[in-house]
């Protein structure tokens, strides 16, 4: 079987599996930051150009991104995001210079709501810059982008399954981040406290592996995730 | 006269055995109603021939799903907040539990923290809690999350999640029954996934203790 | 003529196209052979079926009788062609268009007729079950009527009315066409599935919550003379009875149910 860029889904037309939240309503702030974030308006510089604030999407492979697995590296690298029209699933395996968001602005009604990101439109910005995020990708969406991405940096199609093997337990350890924050702030905690917790918690050992590292078998996630769950719920405020 | 009988299209109706009947009405107490219902009862055993089930999967599988109905509409009782907690003390995450409901994740998050949801996403939910009761009583599997994640196949990323969410809950409770062929329940799912799934690469841990990605030895 | 729409999320789950003929032998191994080559670009998956009869009578022991039915499937598993002792029949879990079907019938026809022939038709249907599931039920099962045309909620509506909850109903219209043909509906709520997914069929199954039947088997029934089995006449009344089909769905459902539901993918 002839191996080409892979589509959302299959022959359907069906966007919304790229996504895992955009807009205000769906994006979730202490969500840790990883590779396919949108952010607007961030300030950039391409050489010998002046500086502009675009719209953005994070590239960066997730583990490229936090060099010591829980802060940020100074310069993340992102592509630059604009209009672009809808790629019908049949036409996927072409366009290999670009990640295709359709729907990505989904409360604009025009055509300017499907938009693209540019691997040849690359920049490095801070994290600090990175404050105004719009959207997230799916594990879909970011193993897609990073098929793409691969592609164009060297012509080479990986199988997305492979990049959803070594990229899910980033993925995992960024939800049960998350969910920890969630309850950790909603006792009264704050960003700092929480991150700073659930971070110990995940480098705490459990059967002589990290809980971190454990993520990398899929069959340790859930017994993981309830672990997380009590774990973070010993931050709740007493009721009475 | 049998079920059969009584279809308005004559003898059986066009074609399918897979068709279920109506449900038989229920009959007033007593006089003549009654006395007709034992008549066709006996009149049933008298010169008819019945199909019964030869393949012991198919009738397993058609009871767990009526079993799989009956829960369902039990669980549909409680309330959004309650159905989605239950799913997610066993395990699952948020992303697993969206998808095997089949909506977004933002949409999980408003229902949890008490948006109304609709009808039908309560019972898609109250089934999803149901099939993961079901499974964990029926096939003792014990860790029911950790089951839904597993390959189903050696080499290829299929799970019952995706199963599920592909609309395709027989063949997860056919996986569950232990006695199921992996590679025929893929086959199931997707005629070519052998070759959907074959890869020239694996995914190994590098030095730094990370996944990293290589070709295959040929 | 109604004209035939087209839905991304069409509510139909198992169409079923059946000729039946003069009881003939079951084919044998080696008709069963020459059948798999004549369908196999359509059909390339040999799925018998295994069926057990129980049969009972007064006085005398009952005895139990197995027979291997030849069935032939897509790879995919949601489209068969079953070579009973009374019947052909070709039934899908994954409608495309009348004309996709039609096609399939009719090579299925022709191997029959030409490997074993069968001595006349008796009766040819066209059964469409589909189960129509909606984001909400308010008010009880009375709430279908946002959905499906009034016609079909039966006393229900009259008993609200008075105040009584209708927990469960069940109809059935027979329209008589002339000629033998007939048009049965049966409808009625329902939970669950009205075609078990447990079966050799694939089928997209979705939760087993409410849904409405509308379950539209349009059929022809051998009266005076019982034609041959040929490909032409099996198909000329497959056309024919077809043709009410798509405006007697059309006529019970609402407007709201096509743009609610029907035309939304999701």
């Amino acid at each position: 079987m002839t191996r080409n860029l892979e589509s959302p889904s299959g022959d359907l037309d069906d966007w919304d599996v790229l996504f895992l939240a955009r807009g205000d309503d769906e994006i979730v702030s202490h969500r840790p930051f990883l590779t396919g974030d949108v952010f607007e308006a961030v300030p950039v510089q391409a050489p010998r150009a002046d500086p502009q604030s675009k719209t953005v999407m994070v590239i960066q492979h997730p583990c490229a991104m936090r060099p010591d697995g829980v802060t940020l590296a100074e310069s993340i690298l992102v592509a630059e995001v604009h209009r672009f029209p809808v790629l019908s699933s049949d036409k996927w395996h072409t366009n290999g210079k670009l990640m295709p968001l359709p729907d990505l602005l989904a409360g604009v009604t025009s055509n300017r709501r499907h938009q693209a990101a540019f691997f040849d439109k690359t920049y490095h910005v801070h994290p600090m810059d990175l404050t105004n995020r719009i959207a997230c990708l799916s594990p879909r969406g970011v193993n897609l982008l990073l098929q793409r991405w691969v592609y164009h940096s060297s012509r080479v199609i990986v199988p997305t399954s492979d990049f959803d093997t070594a990229v899910s337990p980033v993925y995992e350890q960024a939800d049960i981040i998350e969910e920890w924050c969630d309850v950790a702030l909603a006792a009264g905690r704050t960003l700092d406290e929480a991150n700073s917790d659930v971070h110990a918690w995940l480098r705490d050992e459990d059967g002589g592996l990290t809980r971190e590292r454990a993520l990398q078998d899929p069959q340790r996630r859930a017994p993981i995730r309830r672990q997380a769950r009590v774990a973070a719920a010993k931050w709740q405020a007493p009721t009475s | 006269m049998s079920d059969e009988e009584t279809s308005p299209a004559g003898p059986r109706g066009t074609a399918s055995t897979d068709i279920t009947p109506p449900p038989k009405l229920p009959t007033s107490t007593g006089g003549p109603a009654a006395w007709s219902e034992l008549t066709e009862r006996a009149g049933h055993l008298n010169n008819r021939a019945q199909i019964l089930y030869n393949d012991t999967d198919d009738l397993h599988i058609d009871v767990i799903m009526q079993e799989w109905q009956s829960k369902s509409s039990d669980f549909v009782r409680q309330d959004m907040p309650t159905l989605l907690r239950r799913i997610a003390d066993l395990g699952f995450s948020w992303r697993g539990i969206a998808r095997l409901i089949g909506v977004s994740v933002p949409a999980v998050q408003k229902w949890r923290r008490g948006h109304a949801a609709t009808g039908q996403s309560r019972f898609n939910a109250a089934a999803v809690l149901a099939a993961s009761v079901l499974i964990e009583q029926h096939y003792l599997v014990q860790d029911v999350a950790s089951w839904f994640e597993a390959p189903i196949a050696f080499g290829c990323p299929v799970t019952a999640i995706d199963l599920y969410a592909a609309k395709k809950p027989q063949l997860v409770f056919r996986l569950a029954t232990g006695r199921a062929d992996p590679e025929q329940i893929m086959s199931a799912f997707d005629p070519d996934w052998r070759e959907t799934y074959r890869s020239d690469f694996e995914v190994f841990e590098s030095e730094d203790g990370g996944l990293s990605i290589r070709a295959k030895d040929r | 003529m109604v004209e035939r729409q087209r839905y991304s999320n069409a509510p139909v789950v198992l169409v079923a196209a059946e000729a039946r003929h003069p009881d003939a032998p079951l084919l044998s191994p080696g008709e069963q052979g020459e059948v798999k080559r004549l369908l196999a670009s359509n059909f390339p998956l040999p799925q018998p079926l295994q069926n057990t009869r129980l049969r009972a009578a007064v006085g005398a022991p009952p005895t139990v009788e197995h027979e291997i039915v030849p069935r032939f499937a897509t790879r995919d598993q949601t489209t068969a062609v079953t070579f009973g002792a009374q019947a052909v029949s070709v039934e899908t879990t994954k409608y495309e268009t009348f004309e996709h079907l039609s096609e399939l019938v009719r090579i299925s026809i022709e191997a029959r007729q030409k490997v074993a022939p069968v001595d006349g038709l008796m009766r040819l249907g066209l059964r469409y079950v589909n189960e129509i599931r909606v984001p909400d039920i308010c008010n009880g099962v009375i709430g279908w009527r946002e959905w499906i045309n009034a016609s079909l909620l039966g006393a229900a509506q009259v008993g609200t009315s008075l105040g009584l909850t209708a927990e469960q109903w069940q109809g059935a219209t027979v329209f008589n066409r002339g000629d033998g043909r007939q048009v049965a509906v049966q409808y009625g709520s329902r939970e669950g599935f009205a075609v078990m997914p447990g079966g050799p069929l694939q089928r997209s199954t979705p939760p087993p919550g409410p849904f409405f039947l509308l379950d539209i088997d349009s059929f022809w029934a051998a009266t005076v003379e019982v034609p041959e089995f040929t490909v032409e006449t099996v198909m000329n009344l497959c056309v024919d009875l077809h043709e009410p089909i798509s405006g007697l769905f059309e006529g019970l459902i609402t407007e709201r149910l096509r743009e609610e539901v029907l035309r939304n993918v999701r």
